[in-house]
């Protein structure tokens, strides 16, 4: 008799996914896609395509447009019409590089679709490495133990951050896998992997999306990547301290890179998003029930528009900065992995 | 949205149920119910774009798609004893007697069964259930 019931009980809760056919009146209209996530460090560079139905099964460079009148101004009469490098590709032929704090404005002209426009800018971003240090370590492991401070000087108004901390490592070619792994030999090519790290600061979040939300719980201190935002130290001076494991290389001392980065309001935006969306496709996700429509900024278009400031650093485990030529970072051909 | 209307997320235009129950004998009942609904507005997306390397969906007005229709027959049959401390019915059914795959959850998927690169995909559960009851009045 328990057994029936378990079956029936079984039976009754069963799922069945099916695919359905669902059609929305009124059709789809196509729509410029901008695409320009730009940086101080980096040429204008746009890209631009066309979005299609969701049933169209255009392949991803068919949607890429060509022939398109690309426009970039701001302040002190900055103006620069980017010129074509590649299918969809646009690039300033004047070696222009966006400035930090500067306005920027795009406005774009493609036959067949009404002008796309859009503003942002690239944040202040003012940041100091105060220490590194290394930690106890325990002579029979692989692994040495760094503790690293810095500050933060924040702008008065909303900003949203982003940290990374990497490791430089050997790489070699896995000819059976055909992809590259970490190795142990002078020969091999100097690389970032990047590392976990521990913080206990209460700023900091693991995901985009979760960033200022009261009902994300999550104990852990452990970090992939951090975001975060302003509000716990608006418009001062935050010091924050991380601690990380490094791997210890025969082969190569322990240089490390820490990314620090101020994301402009849209582009933060973006991202959380983009990571909202991809919570609702492909699960029958009875918390995100709702589509989330993507940030745009672009009237008239979809897409980004929008600019961050990063302040890369540069430390071996002595504290001493380094250069990446002298290490030849992620110059040259992969060795294969003997 | 926008200020814009939108139907209601339980926006069911139609809604019918017939019953029906034919007495085969005077200790045996069929009993029959048909449930129709027409579909709950949904709230999907209607293109498709890259930005950032991000295969991304654009999102389309507010509840302007409608869900499959809901509909399904429960049947049962009823056998029934008078007793001396008074009635016993015993009772044998199904439930969605045709197994109507009715959707709970529609959502977009992007795998290698879609004939585009996303596809809808509904979750259905409660499909053909057997019942069994029995039921005493004294």
């Amino acid at each position: 008799m328990r057994g029936w019931i378990v079956i029936l009980f079984f039976t009754a809760l069963c799922g069945c996914e099916t695919v359905v056919d669902l059609e929305v009146p009124g059709g789809y209209d196509s729509k410029l896609v901008v695409e320009s996530i730009f940086s101080p460090d980096s040429l204008w560079r746009v890209e631009i395509s066309r979005s299609v139905p969701l049933a169209d099964t255009a392949m991803q460079s068919e949607l890429l447009v060509s022939d398109a009148v690309i426009v970039i101004s701001g302040e002190n009469d900055f103006r620069d019409t980017l010129r074509q490098v590649n299918h969809g590709v646009y690039q300033t032929a004047h070696f222009h590089r966006p400035e930090q704090g500067s306005e920027y404005r795009i406005q774009v002209n493609v036959d067949g679709y009404p002008q796309a426009s859009a503003s942002s800018w690239a944040p202040w971003l003012q940041s100091e490495l105060l220490k590194v240090g290394r930690s106890e370590t325990d002579d029979s492991s692989a692994t040495e133990n760094y503790r690293i401070r810095f500050r933060l000087t924040d702008q008065p108004g909303r900003n949203y951050y982003h940290l990374d901390i990497f490791q430089v490592a050997p790489f070699c070619r896995d000819e059976t896998r055909g992809t590259r792994r970490i190795g142990d030999s002078p020969r091999y090519l100097a690389d970032y992997f990047r590392l976990i790290f521990q913080s206990n600061s209460p700023s900091l979040y693991p995901y985009p999306e979760v960033v200022d939300d009261p009902t994300f719980l999550d104990t852990e201190d452990l970090f992939w990547s951090a975001y975060f935002s302003d509000q716990l130290f608006e418009a001062t001076a935050n010091d924050f301290e991380i601690t990380f494991e490094a791997r210890a290389f025969e082969s190569i001392r322990p240089h490390f890179m820490l990314v620090l980065t101020a994301f402009s309001d849209d582009l933060f935006a973006f991202e959380r998003t983009v990571a909202l969306q991809d919570l609702f496709v492909g699960l029958p996700n009875i918390i995100q029930r709702y589509p989330v429509q993507v940030h745009t900024n672009v009237q008239n278009g979809l897409g980004i528009f929008a600019g961050y400031t990063s302040d890369t650093y540069r430390f071996d485990g002595d504290g001493n900065e380094w250069q990446e030529d002298v290490l030849g970072v992620g110059v040259g051909e992969l060795e294969p992995c003997q | 949205m926008g200020g814009d209307p939108f139907p209601d997320g339980y926006d069911r235009r139609h809604d019918v149920s017939v019953a029906a129950q034919y007495r085969l004998s005077n200790t045996r009942q069929l009993s029959a119910v048909w449930v129709f609904g027409s579909g709950y507005p949904v709230w999907v997306p209607i293109g498709r774009y890259i930005a950032d390397s991000n295969h991304l969906l654009d999102i389309g007005p507010v509840n302007s798609a409608r869900a499959p229709a809901y509909h399904r027959l429960d049947i049962s049959m009823n056998f029934t004893r008078e007793r001396s401390w008074g009635e016993r019915t015993f009772s044998i059914g199904l439930y969605n007697a045709y197994n109507r795959k009715n959707p709970m959850f529609i959502y977009p998927k992007n795998d290698a069964s879609c004939e585009s690169s996303v596809c809808f995909r509904q979750m259905s559960m409660l499909q053909l259930i057997p019942a069994i009851s029995w039921q005493w009045r004294f």
